[in-house]
């Protein structure tokens, strides 16, 4: 800090502690009154350091915007937010999501006043509450493959948010995290290390004391997130900091990361191997980015290998009715490449958060699943051993444009041709095995097709034909619906569908939704959102957010009126006590009264209809929804369904 | 599965020969306690969605009153460590025979909707999109 910087801090404690001394008159004062008084308490408070009150009423006032703020330093021309907003600019940073707090107001209003185009990368997205800020970055960055910032206020926010960081952390999820530090302010919502509540679940953490370091921290932020092992990191700004006069600083030049990949000998070594395999495969796992997914195509197409993909699970993975994807014509494969998965002769796998949880997690929670320990067999989610001849320690996606260079150098006419050939075979098999496979899939999800409540199925096969033709993308996590789509759709885009709450939470997809709504909006995509009612039910205001900024969200209510597996799990608990299952609603039900949707949604600004109970009705209200979220309205149906 | 729990209820017959055949239930009464004890989680409202289907079966379990007794008290007498999804224990202090053969008696009710994927525009559409290809490029 500034010498300056530091006897504007000083002024400022100065003109707290005057307003404690002034509380009890300023309680019982108007407005106007406690105003003046204030700034009177102010000129007379004495030039001492003061030991930290707990919140007075002027500060509480102000928190609650009763009152203005007494000015006490010059203005700035120049303010250090503006360069953080420049910094910001230049990462391409796209939107900052926030409930607003006070900690980062000098942030706020740079980003939506200054510039010549305010209030754009980053565009200022309001939300209702910290977990929907931090979702909704965690929707952005799986569909997008790159972070946008979350703000967040003081300890206050960061708490309101760390479940959704833990989340972010468990799915590799890059974002930006910047939380707003005001010392001199309401106590209890700062700290002396404010991101260590949230170190053993973020990647990297800064808290810088000058600006030059603060606009190095975004930088190196941006760079720490999107590097393997992706996630979220978090820089705690100080207000001071944000407020301090630039003067002719200049923002320095960002320099994207430098990932390691393959070298060229060794890029030459697996690519002939690739090229000297008669039945090659590629197993495409989770990439960090829509650009790798596009050289894992082109890998796979120069080289005429059958590929599998995980785009059915989740982002980032290979287009799974590309004419590669499948078994293809013979599944004697002779050299399987492993891009981030197994099985496979050799597989290219970068670092993953379980590889610096230990190095971040100071405090020893030893979180599930990324603790050295292996995780009980009994886990349903642990870690499935698969079969792996050598692992290459280095980032796939990184890898692939040496590799790819590495194949052209060594293809001949004479393999083109055979490449051709077996590609072709490749492409007839595969997609004859798509047909059989959903007319083998259509053939058990028909069962209970007319049924009333509606089956889950029946929702998912009603969406496709109608969003085929669409850019779309299905941004709420399926299990808990059944997963249909993972047969009936095609899931073609690095972000057809982002997968699972990272660490199993409910509460994630609506804010998700709207994080992807966020990079839909720009793009000319819509998002399905297959909403369960329990999730919606923490932070139902992500629809006044999907309203407020015009997010193409088409919500679909899952709507079993329970927190149904944790009704599962009761009965079966009771029945295994040989006690009463007809009790295991309570405490596991949305019941007495029904929670009606449409109503909710209309509250917060969304558009809607329902409640559905009858199947035939499904495709019009759907087509209904479609043509809402084309115009860039979101839209909600309830959908009353069979439980599972 | 299957194979293992009918080799149980056989075992169960031939162990419990002096249990008499029990009376029908009333399909009335079974459409609440199907409700109220939670079946609808796992079967679906009508049997036919969710974990496993009660329509169109052959089992035992379904068709006969005493097979469908002993399956319904099976699997109790412990305490589960790990949550589970699997099939409850409806013990008789829970759930008497009388309200479990209700029950059941609403079982029999519920009829197959499952229309050949033939006749369904629908699903031959979604058909039709598997046999294409992506072309990236396009």
């Amino acid at each position: 800090m500034s010498n300056d910087a530091g006897a504007r801090e000083l002024g400022r404690r100065a003109f707290l502690k005057g307003a404690a001394t002034g509380t009890a008159a300023m309680a019982t004062a108007a407005p106007g009154l406690a105003e003046a008084r204030a700034r009177t308490d102010e000129a007379a408070a004495p030039e001492a350091a003061v030991a930290a009150p707990p919140p007075n009423a002027s500060q509480i006032a102000r928190e609650l915007s009763a009152s203005p703020p007494a000015s006490l330093t010059p203005l700035v021309t120049r303010p250090g937010s503006d360069l953080m907003v420049e910094v910001l600019k230049q990462m391409g940073v796209e939107f900052a999501a926030a409930n607003p707090g006070s900690s980062f107001e000098a942030l706020q209003e740079s980003i939506v006043n200054y510039g010549d185009k305010p209030n754009t990368m980053p565009e200022f997205i309001t939300c209702l509450h910290e977990e929907t800020a931090v979702d909704m970055a965690s929707g952005y960055g799986r569909a997008e493959g790159k972070p946008m910032v979350a703000l967040l206020h003081g300890t206050l926010g960061l708490q309101h948010a760390a479940m959704a960081i833990y989340q972010a952390y468990y799915g590799g999820t890059p974002m930006l995290i910047i939380a707003g530090r005001d010392d001199g302010f309401i106590q209890a919502h700062t700290a002396d290390d404010m991101a260590a509540m949230v170190r053993s679940f973020t990647k990297w953490d800064a808290h810088p004391k000058t600006l030059p370091e603060a606009l190095a921290a975004l930088q190196e932020g941006y760079r720490q997130a999107t590097t393997a092992p992706t996630g979220p990191v978090v820089v705690v700004l100080d207000t001071e900091v944000q407020k301090e006069e630039a003067g002719d600083f200049a923002v320095p030049a960002y320099r994207p990361p430098v990932i390691a990949g393959l070298d060229a000998a060794a890029a030459r070594r697996l690519a002939e191997r690739l090229i000297n395999a008669k039945n090659p495969r590629i197993n495409v796992g989770r990439l960090r980015t829509p650009q790798g997914v596009r050289q894992a195509v082109q890998l796979a197409e120069l080289i005429g290998a059958s590929t599998s993909s995980q785009a059915t699970v989740g982002p980032m993975s290979f287009p799974n009715r590309h004419a590669s994807c499948g078994p293809g014509a013979a599944t004697d494969y002779d050299f399987t490449l492993g891009l981030e998965i197994g099985p496979a002769d050799v597989a290219l796998m970068g670092p993953t958060i379980a590889s610096i949880a230990a190095t971040r997690d100071k405090m020893g929670v030893a979180f599930g699943g990324l603790r050295a320990k292996p995780s009980p067999p009994t886990a349903p989610l642990a870690p499935m051993a698969v079969k792996i001849g050598e692992t290459i320690g280095l980032d796939a996606e990184a890898s692939l444009p040496g590799l790819i260079a590495a194949v052209q150098i060594l293809l001949t006419a004479e393999r083109r041709d055979a490449i051709a050939k077996r590609a072709a075979l490749t492409a007839a098999a595969n997609r004859k095995a798509n047909v059989e496979g959903v007319r083998k899939a259509l053939t058990v999800k028909r069962t209970g097709w007319n049924s009333s409540p509606v089956s889950l199925a029946r929702i998912y096969a009603e969406l496709w034909p109608l969003i085929e033709n669409e850019d779309w993308c299905l941004a709420s996590p399926s299990v808990l619906s059944g997963s249909h789509h993972r047969e009936l759709w095609a899931h073609n885009k690095p972000y057809s569908y982002l997968g699972l709450p990272p660490a199993g939470g409910i509460g994630y997809g609506a804010g998700a939704c709207a994080g992807a709504g966020l990079a839909a909006r720009e793009r000319g995509r819509i998002i399905i959102n297959i909403q369960t009612d329990g999730d919606m039910n923490y932070a139902p205001g992500a629809l006044w957010t999907e309203a407020h900024h015009g997010l193409p969200v088409l919500s679909i209510m899952h709507n079993n009126r329970a927190w149904h597996q944790e009704l599962m799990f009761l009965t079966f608990m009771a029945g295994a006590r040989g006690r009463g299952t007809d009790r295991a609603h309570i405490g596991s039900t949305l019941r007495n009264p029904f929670i009606d949707y449409r109503k909710m949604a209309e509250a917060y600004g969304v558009a809607g209809e329902g409640p559905i109970e009858d199947p035939a009705l499904l495709r019009a209200a759907f087509k209904r929804g479609i043509a809402s979220v084309k115009a860039g309205r979101p839209y909600l149906i309830d959908v009353i369904t069979q439980p599972r | 599965m299957k194979i293992v729990i009918v080799s149980i209820l056989a075992l169960g017959f031939a162990a419990g020969g002096a249990v008499a055949a029990p009376a029908g239930g009333d399909p009335v009464r079974g459409k609440q306690l199907y409700y109220d004890h939670g079946c609808y989680g796992c079967h679906g409202y009508g049997g036919q969605t969710g974990a496993w289907n009660l329509v169109g079966t052959s089992s035992p379990i379904v068709n006969n009153a005493q097979a469908f007794l002993f399956f319904l008290r099976q699997r109790g007498g412990f305490s589960p460590m790990i949550p589970s999804l699997a099939m409850p224990r409806f013990s008789e202090a829970a759930l008497p025979d009388a309200q479990a053969l209700d029950i059941q008696a609403y079982i029999k009710t519920f009829k197959l909707d499952a229309p050949d994927v033939d006749s369904i525009p629908l699903m031959g559409q979604i058909e039709a999109s598997a046999a294409k290809s992506y072309d990236p490029g396009k």
